[in-house]
């Protein structure tokens, strides 16, 4: 037997010294029976003779466990029975506490889900990232595809070397489609190299990594199969389309993987498959493939056994130079990184620190509030514990003693509210990380359970509230002087009386920064939807095309030409033709320099294919020269720039005629500068960005400049002349706009929850404090409408003890706000972050909540029937 | 005096004496309190506020093994016995007792003459 289980299995081994001092008094008044006494003299002279019975138990006891942890034990159970006297209390605390962490744990669930995790695949320690470090030409630092089979066909110190490219589009199979699924193009050995294991079917052969002639071969996911598919075992060697396009399905992944990004992919292809997309020419991607210049997708090695990444590193840089120099080429340098994203995305990271520093900033002053508003039921709690706390010091408790005490209570809440916190947290990230993802096939759900990091988290975050939050109220409820309690009571009264306005004054204070924030979010978008963009979003439909599942490549390139030369001619004015969305920010990235320039110089820009009335359509001001003249197969191209594109290439003079060059050698080519357009933003609302406009070669979406549905119409009319099977869908481009605004969208929902837990918790504190105080001055109120005050008088005196809370509360919050505010400046849109609509009706929001909790306490207090409250006293 | 019998024992005196009754047999708890009481003919009194506390230390040295069995009442005790390590620290504590002694007559009997 040790210590820990007298603690823990407190009840056998307390119960059987019990039950052993018990039947030692029963023999011994047996014996005095026996001797002739009478049984309940026996009974009396027993229990005398063995004394204190407690005491020994006591003693008993301490032969086991240290002095101390026997009194922590006595302790918490103390506090057992107090909170299960006044199960009130408790719960309110723990919930406060719970609101307060949940929150928190729900942000750091998903920090560490996006950062801190490696890959949730077999043994990710062994994995390794391999990327060039980027340089002037090769921005993004990703291999060629050439170089990456380099690598792998001549590296020791990597067991396997494999490579992905994602992408994603519309899938079926049978009768069901499906429009948004994330797949994956890898090499063939890239599944074996996470060691994922097939659960039907096979893995992918080394010879369906054929660059001369793709093979269709597909595997996909246990869910897909299951959930979408219907679970048939007969899938393997049936065609599922990817874009129209038949593939056999050779195998089905075990369950749980979903690839290792945070969008999870549902479907492998092998690497060569990508030139069988109808999008794009086979030749060219297979060129692509082939083209050492050309670099994309991701590198991950998985080290031979003994191997450390030094080794690896030395090994690459000898390998990388052979190859290089092989395609005449500059040396590289390569950089390993873990799997954990933390190492992978630094630069992403560093761009996004501002906004988790401000979410975790807004979390942080949500537990300060809950800390405060526990602070404060404690505070009050010890008044009304003062005649129990006072009788136990007057009997020789030491007041540290009490003040463990309490804080033994506080500790054993926090470890409550903690796990509390954590279920909340959990909770929290499923409905706003995977809720608010539309498509549930795109978000990978495991990776946004909370692990033993964030528990531990939880927990000591509890632990800190709640022991900040009671140290003061337990020395203040302990500091009684034992004569003279009554004065003494009165004063400490007032001084707890202060103390709990500061609290609330401070807890208003906080709600009135957070809600701030959230109202100056909600006013952005409101700002964001009705803002003018620059041109003309509101008045363009989008319509998009579907071809038929099945369409050959030649069918799909011949019905694009066709509808551009129909869009082209005079009859269709107000129409124009994009490869992408305006607000998509997607396009293609190319590497562009002027003619006089060395190949390093080259800038990463933006390259969009729309056609030449694109900017009528749209309304783009054109403020030099002209659009381009349509594609030309094999032709000189011609672009248009904008003014940051413009700026940038020719910050001298006039862009009008000059060249830009990309690539080299056979790849070089050049485009000439027909035109100058204004600036509009290409993603988010307020990002301008370099961008060249080229004439469109291909296909993509039909913009009118129309809103009625007799334009849709005669495209759809124009597009079933063309292709009677194909079909089209029309939207408002203005759409795009909420798209565009996504994050913001998320971040107001964010706001807005930390806002209404915030409100919550001010209201809840409010409503505490104010019922406390009328408890509390009961007697004085009873007196004064015994001495004939109305009862709206009695109301008015309570609310009005209010002001100064409310007054410093609001007041010190609008303060805060001016200065905390600008913070959120790039998420407005161009709304001024003293938005006073904002700022009015945060500021009426929370006043109308405050009075409102108070004024349940006040009608209280103006029912109250004096004959009763001073017969009582 | 009534209270002459209850003096204080000096430290370790319990324990010896609880020890060296239990190597007759096993005692249970009041038993044992018993058997120190005759055999001391009534001048020690062992106080059950300090017998109980006294069993659990030592059941905790490892010097006595408890289990539960049946008192001549057929009452539900808590049975003692001496285990190994008991045994030796009585030694211990006997001969060491004895030098005391020694040490304490021959003073007693010098200060005499």
């Amino acid at each position: 037997m040790s210590a820990w289980r007298w603690l823990v299995g407190r009840r056998p081994a307390e119960e059987e010294l019990r039950r052993e001092v018990d039947a030692h008094i029963a023999e011994r008044i047996d014996d005095l029976v026996e001797d002739g006494m009478s049984e309940a003299d026996a009974r009396t002279q027993a229990r005398r003779e063995f004394g204190n019975r407690a005491l020994t138990l006591e003693r008993s006891r301490e032969a086991w466990i240290a002095p101390w942890l026997s009194s922590l034990a006595q302790d918490l159970r103390y506090a057992v029975r107090t909170f299960t006297r006044q199960p009130g209390f408790a719960v309110s605390v723990i919930g406060i506490l719970a609101l307060g962490i949940g929150p928190v744990a729900t942000l750091f669930t998903f920090f560490n889900a996006i950062l801190l995790r490696p890959w949730p695949v077999r043994e990710p320690s062994s994995i390794l990232i391999v990327k060039p470090v980027p340089t002037a030409t090769d921005r993004y630092g990703t291999l060629s595809n050439l170089e990456y089979r380099y690598l792998r066909d001549h590296s020791r110190a990597f067991a396997q070397l494999g490579k992905s490219m994602g992408a994603g589009g519309a899938i079926s199979y049978r009768d069901t489609k499906l429009d948004a699924v994330q797949w994956n193009y890898v090499s063939a050995n890239y599944l074996d190299l996470l060691r994922v294991r097939m659960q039907a079917g096979r893995n992918f052969l080394p010879e369906e990594e054929d660059y001369a002639s793709p093979r269709p071969v597909a595997i996909i996911s246990d869910r897909l199969w299951r959930e979408y598919f219907g679970g048939s075992p007969s899938i393997v060697g049936d065609a599922l389309f990817v874009e129209g396009r038949p593939f056999t399905v050779v195998g089905v992944t075990e369950p749980r993987f979903f690839d290792v990004d945070q969008l999870r992919r549902d479907v492998w292809m092998p690497l060569p498959s990508q030139a069988l997309r109808p999008i794009v020419k086979q030749d060219a991607i297979l060129k692509m493939l082939a083209d050492p210049h050309q670099t994309m997708g991701q590198v991950a090695g998985r080290l031979a056994p003994g191997r450390s990444s030094a080794e690896a590193v030395a090994e690459l840089d000898v390998l990388g130079r052979q190859f290089r120099r092989s395609v005449g080429m500059d040396a590289p340098t390569y950089r390993l990184s873990s799997t954990r994203p933390a190492s992978l995305q630094r630069d992403k990271l560093t761009r996004q620190l501002p906004v988790m520093l401000l979410m975790i900033g807004a979390l942080l002053l949500v537990m300060l509030l809950a800390s405060a508003n526990v602070g404060n039921l404690l505070l009050a709690r010890g008044l009304s514990r003062q005649r129990e706390i006072a009788i136990r010091l007057s009997i020789g408790a030491g007041r540290w003693r009490i003040v463990r005490q309490l804080l033994t209570e506080a500790l054993l809440l926090s470890i409550i509210a903690g796990t509390a916190g954590l279920a909340i947290g959990a909770m929290g990230l499923r409905i706003f990380v995977v809720g608010a993802r539309p498509n549930p096939l795109l978000a990978n759900p495991d990776l946004y359970m909370p692990d033993i990091g964030v528990s531990a988290f939880a927990l000591a975050m509890a632990l800190l509230t709640c022991i900040a939050a009671a140290v003061l109220p337990a020395l203040r409820s302990t500091r009684i002087r034992l004569a003279g309690r009554a004065g003494d009571a009165a004063a400490g009264r007032a001084g707890a009386g202060r103390l709990r306005t500061m609290l609330l004054a401070a807890q208003l204070a906080v709600s009135m920064v957070l809600l701030l924030g959230a109202g100056l979010l909600t006013r952005a978008l409101g700002h964001a939807m009705t803002a003018d963009p620059g041109f003309a979003i509101h008045d363009v439909q989008a319509i998009s095309v579907r071809l038929p599942d099945g369409a050959s490549s030649a069918r799909i390139a011949a019905f694009y030409q066709n509808l551009r030369q129909s869009l082209e001619t005079g009859e269709y004015p107000m129409a124009a033709l994009s490869e992408f969305s305006v607000l998509s920010g997607s396009g293609r990235f190319a590497t562009l320099r002027r003619a006089d320039a060395p190949l390093e110089s080259g800038a990463g820009l933006l390259v969009r294919d729309v056609s030449a009335r694109y900017f009528s359509v749209l309304g783009i001001p054109l403020l030099a020269g002209r659009t381009f003249a349509p594609f030309i197969d094999g032709g000189v191209h011609e672009v248009v720039v904008n003014e940051s594109a413009a700026r940038l290439f020719w910050p001298e003079g006039s862009p009008l005629g000059r060249r830009l060059y990309t690539g080299h050698d056979d790849t070089l080519r050049s485009y000439t500068v027909t035109g100058v357009v204004k600036d509009v933003p290409v993603q988010s609302l307020s990002e301008i960005r370099p961008v060249v406009y080229q004439p469109m070669a291909g296909g993509g979406l039909v913009l009118v400049r129309d809103r009625s549905r007799v334009a849709v119409d005669r495209i759809a009319s124009l597009v079933r002349g063309i292709e009677p099977a194909a079909t089209v869908t029309a939207r408002p481009l203005a759409d795009d706009i909420r798209e565009a605004t996504d994050g913001a969208a998320a971040a107001n929902q964010f706001a807005w929850s930390i806002g209404a837990v915030a409100l919550l918790l001010s209201t809840v504190g409010a409503f505490g404090v104010f019922s406390f105080s009328v408890e509390e001055r009961r007697r004085e109120i009873g007196v004064r409408m015994a001495l004939g005050a109305r009862p709206p008088q009695i109301l008015w005196t309570v609310i009005g003890s209010a002001r100064w809370a409310l007054g410093l509360g609001i007041g010190g919050g609008l303060l805060l706000a001016l200065l905390a505010t600008p913070v959120l400046k790039r998420f407005l849109f161009g709304l001024s972050p003293f938005d006073p609509i904002a700022y009015a009706g945060v500021t009426g929001l929370l006043a109308t909540a405050a009075l409102a909790a108070t004024w349940v306490p006040a009608r209280r207090a103006a029912h109250i029937d004096p004959a009763v409250t001073l017969r009582a006293d | 005096m009534p209270n002459e019998h209850r003096s204080d024992l000096f430290p370790g005196a319990l324990e010896m004496m609880i020890l060296q009754t239990l190597r007759r047999g096993p005692l249970h708890g009041y038993a044992l309190a018993q058997a120190i009481k005759q055999a001391s003919d009534e001048l020690v009194h062992v106080e059950e506020g300090s017998l109980y506390p006294a069993l659990q230390r030592m059941l905790k040295a490892g010097w006595l093994s408890a289990e539960w069995g049946l008192s001549a009442r057929k009452r539900e005790v808590r049975v003692y016995k001496l285990t190994a390590a008991g045994r030796k620290q009585l030694e211990r504590k006997v001969s060491a007792f004895e030098r005391l002694l020694s040490g304490i007559t021959k003073v007693m009997r010098a200060s005499e003459s």
